[in-house]
């Protein structure tokens, strides 16, 4: 179903992600039998169903379709008349099935590359194409049917319910007064399902922590029912084990439900590990895409989080302290 | 553990009808509703002349066993209870349409300066517009209020108030708006409303030092509010702007519901956020611009109605908190016009010091019974 990446595994380099990768797991799976039917009906996670990227099938010849590509795409912001440009000559395929990190120091542009990418704001340049259509061509009701952001809010609505805010998914579908369908209803429980937030659905937003919230986020994102999805820093003030619980979700979305998924986060560890796809944008605005250990074999990422006092580690994935 | 379980399947059962608190809210409505019934009906009976309720409802027909009944309720009471149950549920709406868009629950017409903004309309109008001849005319006006001091303005009058006053509030709230552009944080927006109304009531303290004597007069008297100022032939031209204004609202229901979340989340949804964003405003200046221009600046209501409704409903959804709202704020404002009309001595109290005197207890210990409820939920 999702053709990999063909450069994940590359013969005679050594693959310095996996084995952290199964350390998650069997973290992650150490817990899940202690918490026994109560943390399975919490995270919904599906035993048995792997979500290690399948076998790649290299007699395919088939390659992934593009979901978005852009060519000599300039970012930035306007101020009257004048161009603030932030960062150009950004260059990408995203393609169908891929899982794609987005990393870099603050203020190198990611969030105006994500908001540019979904549409909230215009290109100052070059070409920006979803499913082969100029991006600025795109009604706004067309868009919403095709990309789904999450975006870091704050939900101050005390009496919001997650079911309501799911079916906020659902926005692009109904009718003026919101009259949800069957097949609306249907989309919403799998949505919740999907996260497995299920039976939090007559819970108020407001009630939530933190980690949930962004679960019952993810779930609207996925109601939508679009081929794109965009996370915006999709982790940011949740507790370590929420953290991978996200990624985690994120790769569901992507293995299982053949989602494309870009998200932008500093958790770049996490990013290596899960990722099949990583862009990089360092302090100099310069963008770089490629496999995430090519990528961090080749020191960008190192380069990108240029600081006199931290060095990015190639073999632990992490930063240390020079 | 099992407790949990329980509970969890207790959520499972009651998530698979998706619309848990349909028949709640359905009952709410309808209580609500009746009790807006009740309240005009006794509005119309109780005043400074008594008239048992069922010659009230006889004397709709013109069948009451005095004729004067008839005159009083069709002629004086009639209108003032419609007038009172419009700019209630209107000036609801109105604040919480502006609680919603700005995210912020301190917003209302009156602390955003829109109902300042419909008083420079109304005193420019009033002041400048002298040559509409008719003004001085109404000098009865004086003592009742309302657009009564606007006396025998011919149709177009009537138009023109609700125009200068929809104006003023609209010209403050695009000021607003341009703020709220600039400016992320909704409390900036806020105290620059303060700020934009003090601006604008000391351009109409301006205006009223230059006036006439008579016109400040006609014109102060206007500021106390009083539903009684609208006449019967005046009721269509409200009627007609209090429905264009929830017209506007009811299509753009969706966009409502997707602000409370936030304009960018609005926009990743499908929603025309900026276009969206200025009907909604238009139609809250439109709500509360032509109900000021008849009732003179009510202030409570367009800020406690909505959080009443909220409170009585617990829902975020403005599908069935707009009509709760609605209702509320007619209820609110029967209930004030009531108390207003109870001193036997002639005179109407002022409606302004009645709202918040009846308002806020109710809506405080709303907010106490809701602590407390919650707290036993979370036991």
């Amino acid at each position: 179903m999702n053709p990999r990446h063909p450069m994940r595994h590359i013969p005679g380099i050594p693959d310095i992600i996996e084995p952290e990768f199964k350390k998650t797991k069997g973290f992650e799976g150490s817990e899940t039998t202690e918490g026994g039917s109560r943390q399975t009906a919490l995270t919904g996670r599906d035993e048995g169903k792997s979500l290690r990227p399948p076998p790649i099938d290299y007699s395919s010849k088939e390659m992934p379709k593009t979901i978005m590509e852009a060519n000599d795409l300039s970012i930035g912001w306007r101020q009257g008349s004048k161009l603030n440009i932030l960062a150009q000559d950004i260059k990408f395929k995203a393609k169908q099935g891929y899982l794609i990190a987005l990393v870099g120091p603050n203020g190198a542009g990611k969030s105006t590359l994500l908001k540019t990418i979904a549409g909230l704001q215009p290109p100052c340049g070059g070409s920006l194409l979803l499913m082969g259509k100029d991006i600025s061509r795109i009604s706004i009701e067309e868009r919403a049917q095709l990309i789904a952001c999450v975006f870091p809010e704050q939900i101050e609505t005390g009496f919001l319910t997650v079911w309501e805010l799911v079916a906020f998914g659902r926005y692009p579908y109904t009718n003026a007064r919101h009259r949800l369908t069957e097949e609306d209803r249907k989309q919403v429980t799998e949505a919740l399902s999907m996260v497995g937030m299920q039976s939090f659905a007559n819970r108020t937003v407001s009630s939530l922590s933190d980690g949930e919230r962004q679960k019952v986020q993810i779930a609207r994102a996925v109601a939508q029912s679009t081929a794109l999805l965009i996370f915006d820093e999709p982790t940011a003030f949740l507790d370590a084990p929420s953290r991978i619980e996200v990624f985690r979700l994120a790769e569901r979305l992507v293995r299982q439900a053949g989602k494309t998924l870009l998200l932008c986060t500093h958790e770049v560890d996490l990013a290596l590990k899960t990722a099949d796809e990583l862009w990089v944008i360092d302090r100099a605005h310069r963008f770089s895409a490629g496999a995430p250990f090519v990528i961090a074999h080749s020191g960008a990422i190192g380069k990108a989080f240029d600081l006199p006092s931290v060095a990015f580690d190639v073999f632990s994935g992490t930063f240390r302290a020079r | 553990m099992s407790t949990y379980k329980d509970y969890n399947n207790r959520i499972n059962k009651e998530m698979t009808d998706n619309q848990p608190n349909s028949a709640r809210q359905g009952l709410l409505v309808a209580c609500l509703a009746g009790s807006v019934l009740l309240l005009a009906l006794l509005d119309i009976a109780l005043g400074s002349v008594r008239i048992p309720l069922l010659e009230v409802l006889k004397s709709l027909s013109s069948k009451a066993s005095r004729p004067e009944w008839t005159t009083i309720v069709l002629v004086f009471r009639m209108p003032k209870m419609l007038t009172a149950a419009m700019a209630g549920a209107g000036l609801s709406v109105a604040g919480l349409i502006l609680q919603s868009i700005f995210r912020n629950p301190l917003a209302a017409p009156d602390s955003l300066g829109i109902g300042a903004g419909a008083s420079i309309g109304v005193a420019v109008l009033m002041f400048a517009g002298g040559s509409l001849g008719a003004l001085g005319a109404s000098a009865q006006g004086i003592g009742t209020q309302g657009s009564a001091l606007l006396g025998n303005l011919p149709p177009l009058g009537y138009t023109l108030l609700i125009i200068a006053s929809s104006t003023g509030s609209a010209a403050v709230l695009i000021i607003i708006l341009l703020i709220s552009r600039r400016f992320e944080q909704v409390v900036t927006v806020l105290i620059m409303g303060l700020l934009v109304g003090y601006l604008t009531s000391s351009l109409v303290s301006l205006l009223v030092y230059f006036g006439s004597p008579q016109k400040v007069q006609l014109y102060l008297s206007w500021t106390y509010g009083s539903f009684g100022g609208v006449r019967t032939n005046e009721l269509p031209y409200l009627a007609i702007a209090i429905c264009l204004g929830l017209i506007i609202t009811l299509r753009e229901i969706k966009a409502l519901n997707a602000f409370l979340v936030s304009e960018r989340f609005a926009s990743t949804i499908g929603i025309r956020v900026r276009t969206s964003r200025t009907k909604l405003l238009v139609a809250a200046s439109i709500l509360a611009g032509s109900i000021t221009a008849f009732c003179g600046p009510i202030a409570f209501l367009g800020i406690a109605a909505p959080h009443a409704a909220r409170l009585l409903s617990r829902k975020a959804d403005h599908r069935i908190l707009l009509p709760i709202a609605a209702l509320t704020g007619a209820c609110f404002a029967l209930l004030a016009d009531i108390i207003s009309s109870l001193p036997t001595y002639g005179s109407l109290l002022p409606i302004n010091p009645i709202l918040a005197l009846i308002g806020s207890p109710i809506i405080i210990s709303m907010f106490f019974r809701r602590n407390k409820s919650s707290m036993e939920v979370s036991q």
